[in-house]
């Protein structure tokens, strides 16, 4: 359906699954393993996915040209060719900022409820 | 007792995953099996090198809950995408099919004198009407599964009870040849039909999903409400039968270059997966 129009706001809000991995490769390609490596890192460990929540995940997001699979390797001397590597597409990319958008201002309005940074009374 | 080496523990450990992934389906365990068996000894590896032997269990236990829910979801949709994509792909073909027996029925509107029960011929082609309004029905319902991230939850909804409303009618038209009392039936579905295909218009203008009949929708639908609200009444039966002769023939080549425009994007889209 290659005439449908798809805009970012549309796909909004995304799953937390969905968001930390377009989090994790917001800064590169990554395998599976990788991705769950730096989803772990960037919630301090909170967040752990397990193999179908991740690849259906990444199925799904494959399918909503949210990412895309890149024959590229970062360095293929280093590395198992079997392994697939995602990135993100300029789509997915903007569904990314748009959703930090939105979270921004949910915490903008947490931080004026002084629901931030400390106990309430 | 021979002690297990961590290599074998984690040998082991993927050997047992291995074995449980057979419980995806075929297609999904052929895409992503590999995979995901990579994924687990990985992670596996990482917990008993940091964790010993109660990392690995503990992996287990994040892996069992994520078997079972991943499970259940990835064959339930295997069932479902499966029956909507047949319906959906046969969607621009419903409609051109509803359009192509709305014109046959838009030549019952030449009847001479009066319209409250159609005789002869005009039967005939009045009934037309009813495959019409059914595939119509099908097809609203199609467009709504077809186009559904798009369109968004309201716009799939309208669409859906535009289809209800048609498949309504094509009964009532069905019912009330039988006993004309029940002729109401085909009015109750016509209103549910025309005020949804009227949302979906106003929706359709603002959001398009198919660019290239931006505002088809709307015409249709106020269309549809003239017919049925009999709007354009004059005192001459010749201009009045021509008009509505012009509404039916109208509403029938819109869902028929609908159906055309759907079923030439199913064709492009298949061409570029190709």
């Amino acid at each position: 359906m290659s005439n449908v129009v798809l805009r970012p706001d549309d796909m909004l809000p995304l799953t937390p699954a969905v968001f930390h991995i377009l989090l994790a490769l917001a800064d590169g390609e990554k395998h599976g393993y990788s991705i769950m490596q730096e989803v772990s890192r960037i919630t301090n460990e909170t967040i752990k996915m397990g193999p179908g929540t991740l690849y259906g995940t990444l199925k799904r997001m494959l399918e909503a040209h949210l990412i895309e699979e890149t024959e590229e390797r970062p360095d293929p001397t280093m590395d198992d060719e079997r392994r697939r590597y995602y990135r993100l597409t300029a789509f997915g990319e903007r569904v990314a900022q748009a959703e930090a958008g939105r979270l921004a201002l949910l915490l903008n309005v947490a931080h004026s409820k002084k629901l931030v940074g400390g106990a309430t009374a | 007792m021979k002690q297990m080496t961590p290599t074998r523990w984690i040998a082991l450990s993927a050997r047992i995953y291995r074995a449980l992934l057979v419980l995806y389906p075929a297609d999904y365990r052929r895409e992503y099996g590999r995979l995901m068996l990579q994924y687990f000894r990985d992670v596996s590896c990482d917990r008993y090198y940091r964790h010993g032997i109660i990392g690995v269990a503990l992996w287990w236990c994040t892996t069992l809950f994520d078997l079972t829910f991943t499970v259940i979801e990835q064959r339930r949709k295997v069932k479902f995408t499966m029956s909507k994509s047949t319906f959906a792909q046969l969607t621009g073909t419903l409609l051109v099919a509803g359009g192509l027996f709305g014109i046959g029925a838009a030549f019952s509107q030449f009847q001479p004198g009066d319209h409250s029960a159609y005789t002869g011929i005009y039967q005939l082609l009045m009934f037309l009407s009813v495959p019409g309004f059914l595939f119509i029905g099908l097809g609203c319902i199609g467009l709504g599964l077809r186009y559904d991230w798009p369109l968004g939850t309201t716009g799939r909804w309208i669409l859906y009870l535009s289809g209800v409303g048609a498949l309504v009618m094509a009964m009532g038209g069905v019912v009330s040849a039988i006993n004309e009392s029940l002729w109401n039936i085909y009015f109750g579905g016509g209103v549910l039909h025309v005020a949804a295909l009227i949302a979906f218009g106003l929706l359709h203008v603002w959001k398009p999903t198919l660019p290239i009949f931006r505002a088809l929708p709307l015409q249709l639908a106020l269309g549809v409400l003239i017919l049925l609200l009999g709007v354009l009444r004059t005192d001459s039966e010749a201009i009045n039968n021509t008009l509505s002769f012009l509404l039916f023939l109208g509403m029938g080549l819109v869902w028929l270059a609908i159906g055309l425009a759907v079923n030439r994007q199913q064709r492009d889209a298949a061409l570029v997966a190709a």
